[in-house]
């Protein structure tokens, strides 16, 4: 461990790190561009030149380790190094540095996707010059290169930082790209014939600095600058990576990953950013529907949960029913379905749809949906995949599926022929898929980016999702849902609430138990009880107290509720 | 005429010599200049099968072979003429008339640098320092160098170029 005096501030380097990666640590800020805290170190682009006292010339502090002195070798008796970053010799190395790294390049932020949001306009604004020496025509070079499927390139606005060849290298170890030719004609290529296409490839055009690589999807679509961020977490598989999710007037513009070093470090795979663009092409009714005469016709709210709840409130026995629940449902909306099932069935009902695929050993797990694990936590039952749906339906007569699309791909007879037993079918989803057009009754949900939630990763690792755009009035959670017509229970005076509330507190606590075992209430108390008891005004009643002899307690006043 | 790539990489001999340029080195993948060159020797460029094979062999991506090929001035991607003809374009050669020089060829030859002649056979490039300085301007015509040349020279040479 070396201390080391970086502007008249002390810092400490250990063994192991860089001075850039110490001084980055300790708040004191050093301009760079092909330093990446998840990729090799290779001093490329010398941004981060600093005086080094009793050093020649300047060095690169994302290069520079730093040796432990001997005790009388100490610079004033006590530093293992003496650093510069503001001297005017560092400022003029930066302007120097900015002034090549601008030589050739075309200077057109007012239509480059990276405007706002790029590192040359950033640096330049701050150690910049605001004039160029050069006087001659600049050096053209290949634009709006197709790289792969998503990614394009512009070699002229490239500053040759080596980011992206070294994330193909480094993380996706596909190693699609190079540097090609030398000096002010180098540019990044792929092989002949090859091109872009790794399962992370989008992640290039966040790493790059710059506004050279961009991706199809998102390029030319809004300034980054109108674009509202969102904190949230991706639905496509139980790594639940962690995201920031652009909108611009109600839409999803972009998703980005977001730094999170238990979950996904800094990357996400193309398959889970792009999530929001599969849901954009899919058919949505606002209206809750039923079928009469043949025809899935919209209702008023109200009239249809009465119809809805006089037909299955406990008229079917227990063994009748089936109900497929998804892992797309976040442990709100699965705490709110037991209660719904303990009130409506008498029982907890349900099974989760287990669907699994392709997995790598970077991100992408074999469980496509995110919250398999809360399921678990919530000790509900499991089925695997669709070959089984057939299982769960055969003789039942009521049937309820929760945002899966169970019947995608069957052909009509066939589906026809699994609900041949079934009197009563009922859809819930966020999208209106071939399942619902199959239903009797359809319920349209919020989509996961409609919506506030929890959920659990594989790894138990608990995060928030968030309302990152507002569904229109019709489509609702599915805890309000459940909130809505628990209430119409009450005024049509079906109701067996103490049984359920007795129940609900023996499931609850053995959910607790769960908890407790894998370490996860260190954060305070869990708040999915919270937002599931706010949602369902029957269930107030139960307290923090009754769940006392398990050893729980709120934390701070606004988690708990006494 | 020379071989095909294929012809190339399914003769027993060449083979033998790219396994004995592997080994020469404690690591393998530090003889990928000695295998281009040998391939540019036998077939006077290096194809992009040669680079997969040459990427496949030393297990580096194809990718960073071509970043290998293209950065060199010396390696040739492309078939180049019988006669490779390199005119220095660095300062002090440009000063003793180079550039005049380099016109010259363009016009005899009907070519402009980094072009091959529909003959194939001459092929004209810039190249940077020749390291001949001080006897500008300094070509060199495959493995000969030449200096202080004028453009009545060049076509006294020229007309020695079978
Ligand atoms: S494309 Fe971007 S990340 Fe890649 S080398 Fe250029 S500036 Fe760096
Ligand atoms: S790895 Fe999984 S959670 Fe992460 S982005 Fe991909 S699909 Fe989404
Ligand atoms: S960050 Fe140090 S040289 Fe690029």
């Amino acid at each position: 461990m070396a201390l080391v005096l970086i502007d008249g501030k002390e810092i400490v380097v250990n063994p192991e790190e860089t001075l850039l990666q110490a001084a980055l640590r300790q708040n004191i800020y050093i301009p760079y561009y092909c330093y990446h805290p998840s990729l090799s170190i290779v001093g490329q682009c010398r941004m981060c030149l600093v005086k080094v006292e009793g050093a020649p010339k300047l060095l690169t502090a994302c290069t520079t380790y730093v040796p432990e002195l001997p005790k009388e070798k100490k610079i004033d008796g006590k530093y293992d190094m003496k650093i510069f970053t503001k001297s005017e010799e560092v400022k003029e190395a930066q302007r120097g540095v900015l002034e090549f790294l601008l030589l050739n390049h075309p200077l057109d932020c007012p239509i480059c996707d990276q405007a706002g949001e790029c590192q040359l306009q950033i640096y330049s604004y701050e150690y910049g010059n605001s004039r160029s020496e050069f006087r001659f025509e600049k050096l053209h070079a290949p634009k709006r290169v197709d790289l792969g499927e998503h990614i394009v390139y512009d070699a002229e606005r490239c500053i040759k930082c080596t980011r992206c060849i070294r994330f193909c290298n480094e993380v996706t170890k596909s190693g699609e790209l190079t540097l090609i030719k030398r000096g002010v004609h180098t540019y990044v290529d792929t092989f002949e014939g090859k091109s872009l296409n790794n399962p992370y490839s989008i992640c290039t055009a966040d790493i790059c600095p710059v506004g050279a690589l961009t991706y199809k999807e998102f390029r030319f679509k809004e300034r980054v600058w109108f674009l509202q961020a969102t904190n949230s977490v991706c639905p496509e598989c139980s790594r639940n990576c962690s995201i920031r999710v652009d909108t611009y007037k109600g839409e999803i513009m972009r998703i980005v990953p977001r730094f999170n070093p238990s979950v996904n470090g800094y990357f996400m795979c193309d398959y889970g950013r792009l999530v929001s663009e599969r849901i954009k092409n899919k058919e949505v009714r606002e209206i809750p529907s039923l079928r009469e005469k043949g025809i899935l016709e919209p209702r008023m709210e109200k009239g249809f949960y009465k119809i809805l709840l006089s037909k299955i409130t406990r008229k079917y026995e227990p063994k009748d029913v089936a109900v497929i629940l998804s892992g797309r449902m976040t442990n709100e909306e699965l705490e709110s379905f037991k209660v719904f099932s303990l009130i409506v069935f008498g029982e907890i009902l349900g099974d989760v749809l287990y669907i699994t695929g392709e997995k790598d050993d970077i991100l992408v797990k074999d469980e496509k949906r995110a919250n398999y694990c809360g399921a678990k936590f919530f000790d509900l039952k499991f089925t695997k995949a669709n070959e089984n749906i057939k299982n769960i339906i055969k003789g039942k007569k009521l049937v309820i599926s929760i945002r899966e699309d169970i019947f995608k791909g069957i052909k009509e007879e066939q589906v026809k022929e699994i609900l041949s037993s079934v009197e009563i079918f009922v859809v819930m989803d966020a999208f209106f898929t071939e399942t619902a057009k199959m239903s009797n009754f359809y319920i349209p949900l919020a989509s996961w980016f409609e919506m506030e939630g929890t959920t659990f990763n594989y790894d138990a690792h608990l995060q928030k999702i968030s309302k990152c755009v507002s569904p229109p009035k019709g489509r609702k959670p599915f805890y309000d849902v459940v909130s809505l017509m628990l209430n119409l229970l009450t005024e049509m005076e079906i109701k067996d609430f103490e049984t359920a509330k007795e129940k609900e507190i023996e499931s609850v606590k053995k959910v607790l138990d769960t908890f407790k075992e894998r370490d996860v209430m260190k954060g305070g108390f869990v708040p999915w009880f919270k937002e599931v008891k706010n949602a369902i005004p029957q269930l107030k009643n139960i307290s923090l107290k009754d769940l006392a002899p398990l050893g729980f307690s709120a934390k701070g006043k606004k988690d708990g509720d006494n | 005429m020379s071989k095909s790539v294929k012809e190339l990489l399914s003769d027993k001999e060449f083979i033998r010599k790219v396994e004995k340029l592997k080994k020469l080195y404690p690591e393998e993948r530090s003889s990928l200049l000695a295998l281009l060159h040998l391939c540019q020797n036998e077939i006077s460029y290096i194809p992009h099968e040669f680079q997969e094979f040459v990427a496949k062999e030393l297990n580096i991506s194809p990718a960073h072979i071509k970043g290998v090929v293209t950065f060199y001035e010396m390696f040739f991607d492309k078939p180049k003429g019988k006669y490779l003809i390199q005119v220095c374009r660095t300062l002090p050669c440009m000063l003793a008339g180079a550039e005049i020089l380099l016109e010259h060829i363009s016009t005899k030859l009907g070519i402009q640098p980094g072009q091959t002649t529909p003959d194939g056979k001459y092929t004209l490039v810039n190249v940077e320092c020749l390291a001949c300085c001080d006897k500008g301007p300094a070509i060199m015509i495959n493995d000969n160098l030449y200096t202080r040349v004028t453009p009545d020279e060049f076509d006294n040479i020229l007309k020695e170029l079978k």
